[in-house]
């Protein structure tokens, strides 16, 4: 049975719930329904909100996060490697 | 329940406004950057190279055993790149059209190091029956079964950039991505360090919607859990 998110019968969504569908959640990735569902219980729920927090930071950090990656022996390989492409066009 | 809807909403008109903006600015951006690399510029190619070598790497060690077979991938990644540039069609972008090239030839290079037998393991293992979040997290019986019993305290919003300011952080944090199984850790990969859209990344990695969600949120879990940790104290020195 469908029901509209704000539907006093609708089944109660729990935190595990919440917590398994943050990524879509954040993601504006879901149908719109779910996405009310869900917005509703952040309001209320401030352990679901911190946690939705913590996976954006999370997203965030990723986003710019250093790969570590140095100056490999074989760029220099590459460039020339490039390079030579250009003179034998 | 399948709750991911297939097409990307973001609903509201501004916000619509502005992906479809974003989408625009970075296609210009890569005709830009493809047109400098056709007509042989150098400079474009370092910036090319810089921009992804890491990701590739990280993606490369998915299939193969150790760090300098997949430089040596990387490596025959880029020459491919160099050689079929004149011939790349944009069927795809160009980030997805290396990354593509790289996955073929990693898999090749594992399977020819017999690495197989671990892809099957690691493909079946890591799937939907799992929970993402450790469930003693939560209370397991009683009116409130399935609600936070150990509930995430909250960061403060600066927690991102501290992070990335910490070189103890950025270290545990590429930990975990190094640590995570290949099918969560190519996910992770391309979706949030690489940027890449959710509709290519299913179409690079021959996934659902559904199933990148599944994953992606498997290995953000994952990664937070070691940021918990950091921020808490109570990290394994990395």
């Amino acid at each position: 049975m469908a029901y509209h998110p704000l539907d006093e019968d609708a089944p109660k969504i729990m935190c595990r719930e919440v917590a398994e569908w943050a990524s879509v959640y954040l993601d504006q990735h879901m149908h719109d329904a779910e996405q009310i569902r869900i917005a509703l219980h952040l309001a209320a729920c401030a352990g679901c909100h911190a946690y939705l927090n913590q996976i954006d930071s999370v997203r965030q950090a990723l986003k710019a996060l250093p790969s570590g990656a140095r100056k490999f022996e074989q760029q220099k390989r590459l460039q020339q490697a490039f390079a030579a492409r250009r003179q034998s066009r | 329940m399948n709750i991911v809807s297939t097409s990307c909403m973001v609903s509201a008109g501004k916000g619509r406004a502005t992906a479809t903006t974003l989408v625009i600015g970075s296609e210009k951006r890569e005709e830009a950057l493809l047109s400098r690399l056709r007509m042989g510029d150098e400079g474009a190619f370092d910036e090319l190279v810089n921009k992804h070598h890491g990701s590739l790497v990280r993606m490369a060690m998915g299939y193969v055993d150790d760090r300098e077979v997949a430089e040596e991938v990387v490596q025959d990644t880029w020459m491919a790149v160099i050689e079929s540039l004149d011939r790349f069609e944009q069927r795809s972008s160009l980030r997805t059209w290396i990354f593509g090239i790289l996955i073929h030839k990693a898999k090749d290079r594992g399977v020819r190091e017999k690495r197989h037998t671990n892809f099957s393991a690691f493909e079946s293992g890591e799937e939907d029956n799992e929970d993402s979040v450790e469930p003693s997290r939560f209370h397991q019986t009683g009116d409130l079964a399935g609600h936070w019993a150990f509930p995430p305290q909250p960061w403060d919003d600066q927690t991102p950039e501290k992070l990335l300011a910490s070189q103890q952080a950025v270290n545990a944090m590429n930990s975990a991505i190094e640590a995570l199984p290949r099918t969560i850790k190519e996910v992770l990969i391309l979706r949030d360090i690489e940027g890449v859209d959710v509709k290519e990344v299913c179409a690079t990695l021959n996934i659902t919607e559904t199933n990148l969600y599944v994953r992606l949120h498997r290995a953000r879990e994952r990664v937070r859990q070691v940021v918990e940790a950091y921020l808490e104290g109570t990290l394994q020195a990395v």
